[in-house]
């Protein structure tokens, strides 16, 4: 009886302590800078219909530790490149010490970003760097619940395209985007945004206060 | 007689303003160029983003109608802003400098859209730019290309900053 006590004594305690692991590494960041905003409680992200470049399918929880997205597209020549520099040197910055974590580029663009492209297009900045993409519903869900948000703009009257057609594509449409990286826990429940512009000392800085 | 010289010398200026040498003597005083440069783009990329600073030395605005590059199918100004949380992009038509100011193109804001190279560039290759104003003057400015804005080289990321 004593020796059944013990035993669930201790097995609760086990319970506690790796719940407690559990729950406290999941915790938002102990940080405070400049455009970024945490979210309480923290919001599962829908991933049906979400495919890597590698063509499996894409979950947003990864045990490992955190997920850092950016909502982009690859024909992007001013703000998805000028982010993703920064996101690889804020690599080559960070030691081996650094909490784990992953780069995720969610194309919301897939009429033109095909799986070759945006592979392509990763690898330029840094090959670990993981590319997303999906189906047109997968990514309007994905943008509902996140408020990861997009549109596709003609270059020359301005007006949304609903689907990009050829003509579209020839004329070279703009794709308007989240303007914030999405920050997700390894449970896959995006804690917080982090707004544009960002620089390498504030990535480094979150990324070090990643729990 | 004097007026016929007139026109002649400005023709010739023209002419020449398609020569680098001549540009850079005939838009003293009137428009200065700074910092330019383009930022190198992943493999098969369908645009590139140029980057400079327009001074206007005068004392009159100075209006930018249009822009031309034997290297690529077409030039267009363009601004990228992020407004009530999106990252957007429109299309100027004409890039207006006001008297005596300088004009910043930057990353993440206005920038050169150059459409289509027609052989793909790297950094250390050099873009070719024809700027044009709204009085029919020109100018050529050539832009490096480059892997990151200058002085934003890995020195200055792994070493500027204290921590």
């Amino acid at each position: 009886m004593t020796r059944f006590v013990v035993v669930a004594a201790i097995s609760l305690a086990a319970l506690l302590a790796s719940a407690l692991w559990w729950f406290g590494r999941d915790e938002a960041p102990a940080i405070e800078m400049a455009g970024l905003q945490w979210f309480d409680p923290p919001v599962k992200l829908p991933e049906e219909g979400l495919h890597q470049v590698s063509g499996e399918a894409f979950r947003w929880d990864w045990p490992q530790g955190w997920t850092i997205a950016f909502f982009g597209y690859t024909h992007c020549p001013d703000v998805c490149p000028d982010a993703m520099a920064v996101l690889a040197r804020a690599q080559a910055r960070l030691g081996d010490e650094a909490p784990p974590h992953r780069i995720v580029f969610v194309s919301v663009d897939p009429y033109r970003d095909t799986p070759e492209v945006l592979r392509e297009y990763l690898a330029y900045f840094d090959r670990h760097f993981v590319g997303v993409s999906g189906s047109p519903e997968a990514l309007q869900r994905l943008a509902m619940v996140s408020g990861a948000f997009y549109d596709y703009e003609d270059p020359e009257s301005g007006e949304v395209i609903e689907v990009p057609d050829n003509a579209a594509i020839e004329a070279g449409y703009i794709v308007n985007h989240f303007g914030a990286l999405v920050l997700v826990d390894r449970r896959g429940r995006m804690w917080g945004h982090l707004y544009l512009p960002i620089e390498v000392d504030k990535v480094v800085r979150l990324i070090e206060a990643l729990p | 007689m004097n007026g016929e010289n007139g026109m002649s010398l400005k023709s010739l200026l023209s002419g020449l303003s398609l020569g680098l040498a001549a540009a850079v003597a005939w838009a003293g005083g009137v428009l200065e160029i700074e910092h330019p440069w383009v930022r190198e783009s992943p493999p098969n990329a369908s645009m590139m983003a140029g980057y400079l600073t327009l001074v206007n030395e005068t004392d009159r605005p100075l209006v930018l109608v249009g822009a031309s590059s034997p290297q690529f199918e077409r030039v267009e100004f363009h601004r990228s802003r992020v407004e009530g949380g999106m990252a957007r992009m429109t299309r100027e038509r004409e890039l207006v400098v006001a008297p005596g100011k300088a004009l910043r193109l930057a990353p993440g804001g206005r920038h050169l859209m150059l459409v289509k190279p027609k052989r793909a560039l790297r950094a250390g290759d050099r873009v070719e730019l024809t700027l044009r104003d709204a009085e029919g003057r020109s100018w050529q400015v050539v832009l490096p290309v480059r892997r990151q804005a200058p002085g934003m080289g890995a020195g200055h990321d792994d070493h500027g900053h204290a921590h």
